[in-house]
C-alpha cells in the first residue's frame, strides 16, 4: 500500500495494526512526509475544535428552546443570588476591616499552589505496583515528593518523556525548591506539549513564591489573554497583585 | 434507554445525533449530578461540555470501539468533569467518592487540551478558503470520508480530480499560513 493510501486510511479510521506500522516506518524514514502528516493532523485538530464550538452553541440553544426555566425556579434563584451577594459583601467588609492590606505574593502563592494531579499512571490501590513509572506517580500522589522527584529525574533521563519535567517541577515546588522548579519548568516549556499551558501557570506561581512580581504578572497576563489553563484564577491573582 | 446511534453514525459529525443523545440522558444526568455541590446551571454546563467531549473523542478516533453503552461513556466524562469542577473550586472530593474505581477509560482522554499556535492559525485561515475547499477538507479530515465517498457525494469527475483538488486546497491553506 502506498503512503497516500495509508494516510487516507488513517483519516478514515480504517488503519489496521499492520498498516499503522507501515505508516510509522514511512514517517520515521522521511522527515518531509512526517512534516506534511503533522500539518494534516493539526488541521484535523483545528476542524474538530471548530466542530466543538458549533456543537456547544447548538446545545445551548437547544437547552433554551426545549427546556425553558419556569418562573418559580428563577424566582428562587434570584433570592439565592441576592443572599449570596449579601454574604459576599459582608465577608469582604469583614475582610477589609480585620485582615489588613493586600496579601503578599508569597501568601498568594500559598493560597493557589496545589501540585498538579496525577493523570499519567492511575494508581490502583491494594494491587502490586509495578514499574518505576507507576511507583513514582504513586509516591507523588501520596505526597512523597522527595522520592518522586528523584524518580521523575531518572525516568526523564531514561525515556525523554517531557511530561516528566512538568511533574518534576511540581514536586520541586511542593518541596519548596522553587529556584530549581523554575529551571525545570522553563526547560519543559521549550516545546509545547499537552502540559505546556499548565506548566506556564505553575511557573507563574513559582515566580510569586520568589517574590518576582513582574515575571509572574507577565505570565499571568499571557494566561488570561490566551484563555488557557486556570485563566480565571490568573485574572483573580492579577487583581490582587495590582 | 433510547436506541443509541452507532459510532459510525456519530463519526459523520451529524449534530442531530448528538442533540438526540443530549436530550435522551439530560434528566438522568441532572439527577446524578445533584448529589454534588453544583448549581443547576453548572450541571447543565458540565453536561453540555461532556457531550462536546464525546464528539471530540469520536471525531479524533480516540473512541474507536465502545466497550459499554454510549450513556455509560458519556457519564464517565461527566463524572470526570464534575471532579475537575469541584477540585478547581477547592471543594474537597476524592476520586473514590465519585466512584471512578473500575472504570476502564483513560481519563487523560477526558482532559481539555488547548490548541497549539499552529492549530489556532489553521483554524483561522481555514475560514478564509473558498466554499468548495472548505467542504472537501472537512469531508476528508473531519468526517473521515474516503476519496471515493467524496467523489460521489460532491460529484467530482473521478478520484484523481478529488486528489488534485485536495492538494490545491492544502497548498492554498499553507500559503495563507506564511506570515
Amino acid at each position: 500500500m502506498n503512503r497516500e493510501e495509508l494516510v487516507e486510511r488513517y483519516f478514515t479510521g480504517r488503519l489496521s495494526e499492520d498498516e499503522a506500522r507501515q505508516l510509522n516506518d514511512a514517517l520515521q524514514k522521511d522527515a518531509a512526509f512526517a512534516e506534511e502528516f503533522e500539518l494534516e493532523k493539526d488541521l484535523q485538530a483545528a476542524l474538530i475544535d471548530k466542530g466543538k464550538t458549533d456543537l456547544k452553541s447548538k446545545l445551548v440553544s437547544l437547552e433554551a428552546e426545549k427546556f425553558p426555566k419556569d418562573q418559580k425556579s428563577s424566582n428562587l434563584k434570584w433570592w439565592r443570588y441576592a443572599a449570596a451577594a449579601i454574604l459576599i459583601i459582608g465577608l469582604s467588609l469583614f475582610g477589609a476591616l480585620f485582615m489588613g492590606d493586600q496579601s503578599t505574593p508569597e501568601e498568594l502563592y500559598a493560597e493557589n499552589f496545589e501540585p498538579y494531579r496525577n493523570i499519567i499512571a492511575p494508581v490502583v490501590r491494594g494491587e502490586n505496583i509495578e514499574g518505576l513509572l507507576e511507583k513514582s506517580f504513586a509516591l507523588y500522589e501520596r505526597g512523597n515528593y522527595n522520592q518522586a522527584e528523584q524518580d521523575f529525574k531518572t525516568l526523564y533521563e531514561a525515556t525523554g518523556d517531557r511530561y516528566l519535567l512538568f511533574y518534576r517541577g511540581n514536586a520541586l515546588l511542593a518541596l519548596g525548591h522553587t529556584e530549581e522548579a523554575i529551571t525545570i519548568f522553563k526547560s519543559h516549556q521549550e516545546t509545547q506539549d499537552n502540559f505546556y499551558y499548565k506548566s506556564r501557570w505553575y511557573l507563574a506561581l513559582a515566580y510569586l513564591k520568589m517574590d518576582k512580581k513582574s515575571e509572574a504578572v507577565s505570565i499571568l497576563e499571557e494566561i488570561v489573554t490566551n484563555n488557557s489553563y486556570n485563566a480565571d484564577k490568573a485574572e483573580d491573582l492579577l487583581k490582587e497583585l495590582e | 434507554m433510547i436506541e443509541e446511534p452507532t459510532l459510525e453514525q456519530l463519526r459523520t459529525g451529524d449534530a442531530a445525533a448528538y442533540a438526540k443523545i443530549y436530550e435522551a440522558y439530560r434528566s438522568s444526568f441532572i439527577g446524578f449530578a445533584r448529589k454534588y455541590e453544583l448549581s443547576e446551571d453548572q450541571i447543565l454546563e458540565v453536561y453540555q461540555d461532556s457531550v462536546v467531549k464525546l464528539y471530540e473523542n469520536v471525531m479524533s478516533g480516540k473512541l474507536s470501539t465502545l466497550t459499554s453503552t454510549l450513556k455509560t461513556y458519556l457519564f464517565s466524562i461527566g463524572k470526570f468533569k464534575i471532579y475537575e469542577h469541584l477540585r478547581y473550586s477547592q471543594k474537597r472530593i476524592t476520586r473514590d467518592e465519585l466512584d471512578f474505581k473500575g472504570e476502564a477509560f483513560e481519563q487523560p482522554d477526558f482532559e481539555e487540551t488547548p490548541l497549539s499556535e499552529r492549530q489556532v492559525s489553521l483554524r483561522k485561515h481555514f475560514e478564509t478558503l473558498g466554499t468548495r475547499c472548505k467542504m472537501l477538507l472537512t469531508c476528508f479530515y473531519l468526517k473521515g470520508m474516503s476519496l471515493k465517498d467524496i467523489q460521489e457525494a460532491e460529484q467530482y469527475e473521478n478520484i484523481n480530480t478529488v486528489k488534485a483538488a485536495k492538494s490545491r486546497c492544502m497548498k492554498q491553506l499553507k500559503e495563507k499560513m506564511i506570515p
